[in-house]
């Protein structure tokens, strides 16, 4: 199997001669995606050159590619750059940076031709024609195969189907979802035109896993006008990559903005993010203790992901103002590749600051849902303060008023707070239901007033009903969290799962309320911005908010009344 | 009787900036006043057998450490500080602790004092806007050097773009809880006082009492020739791009050629080898233009003052940033010598209406009106009759420090 991928990788301008690989160019609203990976040892950087040499606005991500590595013994970063323009991806050119500065300009979209996996003749009534196929992605995971890449089919593609052992598998053209692909129109130029939509995603369900000779001979047939044509995959992968590589190169062959993509996503999307990220994953937590809180008013969990320095401001604004003095304090390292970090700066804050403080360290990312619900498990209290790691209190009363919202009331479920940004305007005042046009039938949540001078909100500085509340800062009681089933594991990477849980709790009988007479700052990261963003995080929200809607839209009809026309 | 800890981050026999020397002054004068007094200094270099102390006599302790993140202005040597400065500390067993700077050393020296001494009052002098401003602590904008009124998160971003506005909102934040474990700060000017008060300071903790000085000769005037002018200047300390050394030389090329040839200008400066390399080619041409009328003098030692101070009838202070209270300043007042200053800031404070003239910050050409005004000898016996009035600043100091006593006991 290995030595396949690398015959396959080694072919004519082999990334082995180039140093890089381009798996995908994907457009979106406000620019376009560029998906692949180089050799450590031949670049170090990657950029992308307008070719009229306006300065072009980017951004690049990069991780690990094991499954580069594993198929070619090199050490290789896998790349996700999202550029923002209006133009084509053929007007511009990706820079690659060596080790000793030295710079290499490559076209986008020009290594397409050499993707084609097979080329059959299609043998209509009328005329025959070529049709040249690729396939770049095909996942499987036992359960399910995954495919997508691109064909010049002139639109007419009926069904592919396969034979494997007993079982037959077919999928219509109508459950394939099909895509603009810039880069091949780029490349094929005018053989390309009939064929609007060259790309396509795919998902068929199975029966049972795929025999050994099915996975390594795999063959699938391609009936185009009712010609039938067989292509073999020799490249089938399994998903035991990074789940964050494999969810990256999932979201880029899933097209958001179009309307079909949306409703075919519980067919073809979710069940293979549910392979990734199942939603009974556990992992090995350990914890340390640097001092200790005998009966705590109540256990704050604080997840920690990637930047971890905000330990140091938080515990120092704790000690100052003693906000925590009788709470149990318990960091969640949700980031192994930070654990060691964690541990060094812990020991040193904890000789600094008279705040107690735990650290349980995960052995895996679990995701914001995920390490707080571990966190929970570790809590002493009955009582929870569910807090992220860059909130600063501005005073040492706040977590008194809030579980004391929880002590005196019965009915009161969870308890929010208002929070604002570092120049003290509004980040959150209770959260809302909203459309975005781009998204007509999904409920988003809202920050309403966002942004806005405290002193032009119409909510007084006092306690009030408020259904929906962020996860930035709330309390609530052990049992009730534990009774509603905690964060929702369906949620991956932290997105809604806070509004799910709001809503949960008012399904048990709670209402939910926020303490506007308590401040604190949250220093929201921009990055989470719903709207502006045109990567696979923003991809991955609307996929969390497609099951959110599956969930909870009537509910929150019902709520909000939004039935007679509010958005 | 009262003992009293000094913590520096320098010694002013190794490194003569301002804090060193006041801190300094402050310490010779409280043990001559007979407070049981202990200074320990902050150095760079290697100590003996790797230990974290040093002396340099039994009064003097040098603490080799160093600060880790100078964005938060903050240190990981925790063993250092919390350890071995901390028992130390216990050990002299301080009433006071008066801290003068946290730089080189950590801002969380002063969780670790107040854990090493909880019942010393932990006093702070103020000595630049470092807390406030990432650039040198002057509060001139970076790059442009044009001056800063106040800080905002969202300005000191566009200063230092690598850092967000909720990275310089957390650093402030983090620097006031650790300024929370102060009893009282000492701020040198009300004008510094006032920016630390808007900044987040608590007024109450503020002091203003001016820095302490050795005492010093009140030098009679020059004594002029029939018809001589009081055309003697003078300039001394550091030279760095804040200084204003460019727009003095330039005010001395405004005047009118007649004046040019009878002034004299003297500089008495330090570092001018160690400037980049754009700000002496700029002083080297203008000094090129004023053969004959600017001496370099170089540097002097504490001792050589007077007799410096002596040969001159003004002294002029031109710096572009706001300045605290400048040492300089002080000194000419002490020996008798008035001085015309830049407008803004610490200098303003100091001199307008007290010691001199004020010319407008970073305009050479009204510092060269300034000049000529100050020639003219009613103009310079005018202030020098104002200076007479002196002012104990050392007493203030002890009344202030046995107040703090009041309150304990």
């Amino acid at each position: 199997m290995l030595k396949k991928i690398v015959k396959k990788i080694l072919g004519k301008n082999s990334p082995e001669r180039l140093g890089y690989t381009i798996d995908l160019v994907t457009l979106s609203q406000d620019g376009f995606t560029v998906t692949g990976w180089y050799f450590d040892d031949c670049f170090c950087e990657v950029a992308v050159k307008s070719l009229d040499t306006s300065k072009s606005k980017f951004t690049t991500e990069t991780l690990e590619r094991n499954d580069v590595f594993a198929a070619t013994g090199k050490k290789a970063l896998g790349f996700t750059l999202h550029c923002f323009t209006e133009k084509s991806p053929a007007d511009f050119k990706l820079e690659f940076v060596g080790s000793t500065g030295q710079k290499q300009l490559f076209e986008i979209a020009s290594s397409d031709k050499d993707k084609v996996s097979s080329v059959f003749t299609n043998l209509d009534a009328s005329s025959s024609s070529e049709v040249k196929v690729a396939f770049e992605m095909t996942f499987y995971d036992k359960e399910s195969l995954f495919f997508s890449g691109w064909i010049l089919d002139s639109g007419n593609m009926d069904s592919m189907f396969f034979e494997d052992a007993a079982d037959k598998y077919r999928i219509e053209s109508k459950d394939i979802l099909r895509y603009t692909r810039a880069d091949v129109a780029e490349a094929f130029g005018d053989e390309a035109k009939s064929t609007k939509q060259p790309g396509f995603t795919f998902r068929i369900p199975l029966n049972s896993p795929l025999t050994a000779r099915g996975f390594k001979k795999f063959k699938l047939n391609i009936e185009v006008d009712g010609n039938v044509n067989t292509v073999s995959i020799p490249k089938i992968e399994t998903l035991d990559e990074s789940p964050l590589v494999s969810i990256q190169r999932i979201m880029n062959a899933w097209k958001i903005h179009n309307k079909k993509h949306r409703q075919l996503c519980d067919s073809t999307i979710q069940p293979v993010v549910k392979n990734i990220f199942p939603v009974d994953k556990t992992c090995r937590s350990s914890r340390v203790d640097f001092g200790l809180v005998t009966s705590p008013k109540a256990s704050v969990i604080i997840p920690l992901y990637g930047r971890y320095d905000f330990m140091r401001y938080q515990l120092s604004n704790f000690s100052r103002f003693g906000s925590l003095k009788d709470y149990e304090v318990l960091y969640v390292v949700d980031d192994p590749k930070i654990s060691t970090a964690v541990g060094k700066l812990a020991k040193e804050l904890s000789v600094v600051f008279s705040q107690p403080f735990s650290v349980i360290t995960l052995a895996e990312n679990m995701g914001f849902g995920g390490a707080n619900n571990i966190g929970v498990k570790h809590a002493k209290s009955d009582k929870l303060i569910l807090l992220n790691s860059d909130v600063l209190p501005k005073d040492g009363t706040w977590a008194d008023k809030m579980i004391a919202q929880i002590d005196k009331h019965d009915d009161v479920g969870v308890v929010g707070a208002r929070l604002l940004f570092e120049d003290n305007s509004i980040q959150h005042d209770g959260m809302a239901p909203m459309v975005l046009k781009e998204y007509p039938e999904l409920l988003l949540n809202d920050h309403p007033n966002k942004g806005w001078p405290v002193s032009l909100s119409k909510n007084p500085a006092e306690v009030a009903d408020c259904p929906l509340l962020t996860a930035a800062c709330i309390a609530i009681s052990k049992s009730l969290f534990e009774e509603v089933g905690g964060f929702d594991p369906a949620y991956v990477l932290g997105d809604f799962e806070d509004s799910d849980l709001c809503l949960k709790v008012l399904e048990a009988g709670k209402r939910n309320v926020i303490c506007r007479d308590v401040e604190l700052h949250h220093l929201e990261r921009q990055s989470q911005n719903l709207v502006a963003a045109g990567d696979w995080k923003h991809k991955l929200t609307i996929y969390n908010a497609i099951i959110y809607n599956q969930r909870w839209s009537q509910k929150l009809d019902e709520l909000f009344d939004l039935g007679k026309g509010t958005h | 009787m009262q003992k009293v800890l000094f913590l520096s981050h320098g010694h002013p026999e190794l490194s003569k900036g301002g804090a060193e020397v006041a801190s300094w002054n402050l310490f010779e004068a409280l043990k001559e006043q007979g407070f049981e007094c202990m200074y320990v200094a902050r150095t760079d270099g290697k100590s003996h057998g790797g230990s974290t102390f040093s002396i340099r006599a039994q009064d003097q302790v040098l603490f080799h450490t160093g600060m880790t993140d100078w964005f938060n202005l903050s240190s990981s040597n925790i063993k250092h500080l919390f350890t071995d400065l901390s028992e130390l500390v216990s050990s002299f067993d301080p009433d006071i602790i008066h801290v003068h700077h946290y730089a080189h050393i950590g801002i969380e020296v002063l969780a670790a004092l107040r854990q090493a001494a909880p019942n010393a009052k932990v006093v702070f002098t103020l000595h630049e806007f470092m807390a406030i401003c990432m650039h040198n602590g002057q509060m001139v904008k970076n790059r442009t050097l044009k001056l800063c009124y106040k800080s905002n998160e969202n300005d000191c971003h566009d200063c230092y773009p690598q850092h967000s506005p909720a990275d310089h909102f957390l650093r402030k934040q983090y620097l006031l809880d650790q300024f929370s474990h102060v009893d009282s700060f000492v701020s040198p000017s009300h004008f510094l006082a006032d920016r630390y008060i808007e900044w987040g300071l608590n007024e109450d903790k503020i002091h203003v009492i001016e820095n302490v000085l050795p005492a010093m000769p009140i030098l009679a005037p020059r004594v002029l020739l029939e018809g001589e002018k009081r055309t003697r200047f003078a300039f001394f300390g550091q030279i760095n791009p804040y200084k204003g050394i460019d727009i003095l030389l330039e005010a001395f090329l405004k005047l009118p050629e007649e004046v040019l040839g009878i002034v004299a200008l003297d500089i008495h400066g330090a570092n001018m080898d160690i400037q980049t390399s754009e700000l002496k080619e700029k002083v080297a041409g203008l000094l090129a233009r004023l053969q004959g009328v600017v001496t370099m003098r170089g540097a002097y030692e504490s001792h050589q003052l007077s007799h410096l101070l002596e040969e001159c009838d003004w002294v002029i202070i031109p710096s572009v940033w706001w300045e605290n209270s400048p040492v300089v300043i002080q000194e000419a007042i002490a020996h008798g010598r008035p001085l015309i200053g830049a407008n803004i800031g610490g200098m303003k404070e100091k001199i307008e209406g007290i010691a001199g003239l004020t010319f407008d910050a970073r305009s050479s050409s009204s510092l060269a009106t300034k000049i000529q005004q100050a020639m003219e000898p009613e103009c310079f016996d005018e202030w020098v009759g104002k200076l007479s009035k002196k002012n104990d600043h050392l007493k203030t100091h002890i009344e202030f420090l046995n107040s703090l006593f009041v309150e304990t006991y």
